[in-house]
């Protein structure tokens, strides 16, 4: 028996992720096809309840659909979103919010430690974004489900980057005297120091895994991308492990930071070429 | 025959010849074809959204047999876009059809 209920489910799974605006009117619009499927179907005898059953199966399937809509109605605006927080990272990668807006940003005081955190937070928020975007644009409309876990583990080792540097920033004594916010232990901050080394090594390690995937899938868009990723994910591995066998490791923080300088635009051009190319492109309904 | 990726086309061919709601597209596409083109009908609509954001086509509501329709027509930017993806599709057939030796 196909009831309204059956229907009302078919629209749900068909409206699934679309943005609410649009919902109401798509689930409009598609009742209205299934209703006329339906009167179609009596006028030429066939009985009511198999009427509206054949009328719901003609529809297909309710995820295909739901697929369409989000990429028409949804898509677009995260490769936009996405290129900017590229613009807002390069601007980061070179700590210019710390030059140009508090002077003292480093001084240890309660505002400029407040300061710092949220900054670091912040930016790793926009890698986080960034991360989420490049694994969509590549796991959902290049249909590269092999991305998935690469993307996955860069998120994760991101996760635990910023709890680590949370930790850190709130709570390690800079030895001006000043309270630190958390009161921090010498564990508190080992602990902060283990997370946000241990994410910076799992976050690396995805970037490689991801560009390594990236490089066996395409034959040629997103391969110079996926040789920066990989550069980017084993200088900033190198850089951590220097640093924790003895002491900074100046030549490999520069080949970091210049490879995070070409990698970031490098990405932020790929997303701003998906959001106006999407233009061109037919809504994914496979 | 499933013709999801040439659906555009279609689309814009058969709004070529007046607005019409969704339904009556997919209606016209099969008769048209004689049956021979389908497509999960669902799948109709993103599409139709799909074109609408490129400025292909516009929407606008009607009343249909006493029921509140969203309608589309083609656009002027649609019309050009049809002629572009007409000919390119004719150059494509015409290809398939000398390399399995029929008449173009």
């Amino acid at each position: 028996m196909t009831s309204d209920a059956d229907l009302n489910r078919w629209l749900d799974q068909a409206t699934r992720g679309v943005p609410r605006r649009w919902a109401t009117s798509i689930r409009a619009e598609l009742t209205a096809h299934f209703e006329d499927t339906t009167a179609a179907l009596l006028q030429q005898d066939v009985p009511e309840e198999t009427a509206r059953q054949r009328a719901l199966a003609a529809l297909g399937d309710p995820q295909a659909v739901a697929h369409g809509f989000n990429d028409v109605h949804r898509g677009r605006r995260h490769y936009l979103m996405a290129a900017l927080a590229c613009l807002l990272l390069l601007v980061e990668n070179f700590d210019l919010p710390q030059r140009f807006l508090i002077g003292d940003w480093a001084d240890g005081s309660t505002p400029s430690r407040l300061f710092y955190a949220a900054d670091h937070a912040f930016t790793i928020a926009l890698g986080f974004y960034v991360v989420f975007v490049m694994g969509r644009l590549l796991v959902w409309r290049f249909d590269h489900s092999a991305a998935t876990t690469p993307v996955n583990i860069v998120l994760g080792g991101l996760a635990a980057h910023a709890t680590g540097t949370a930790i850190l920033d709130l709570a390690v004594d800079t030895g001006l005297s000043t309270p630190t916010l958390l009161n921090a232990s010498n564990l508190v901050e080992g602990m902060g120091a283990a997370l946000q080394g241990g994410g910076i090594l799992l976050t690396g390690a995805g970037l490689i895994a991801l560009g390594a995937s990236v490089l066996l899938a395409f034959d040629t868009p997103g391969k110079g991308i996926a040789a920066l990723a990989m550069i980017e994910g084993a200088t900033t591995m190198l850089y951590i492990i220097m640093l924790y066998l003895g002491g900074s490791f100046l030549g490999v923080y520069v080949l970091m930071v210049l490879s995070s300088a070409i990698l970031l635009p490098a990405v932020g051009v790929v997303f701003m070429r998906a959001w106006l190319s999407h233009r061109r492109l037919p809504a994914r309904t496979a | 025959m499933n013709i999801k990726g040439s659906l555009p086309l279609l689309i814009l061919h058969v709004l070529s010849t007046g607005p019409r709601h969704g339904y009556a597209i997919l209606k016209e596409i099969r008769q048209g074809s004689e049956g021979v083109l389908g497509v999960a009908e669902g799948t109709l609509y993103p599409i139709l959204h799909d074109l609408e954001q490129r400025g292909l086509i516009e929407a606008f509501e009607e009343t249909v047999s006493g029921r509140l329709r969203r309608c589309y027509r083609l656009t002027e930017a649609g019309r050009r876009e049809l002629d572009r993806q007409a000919a390119e599709w004719r150059r494509y057939s015409r290809a398939v059809n000398l390399l399995l030796g029929g008449a173009s």
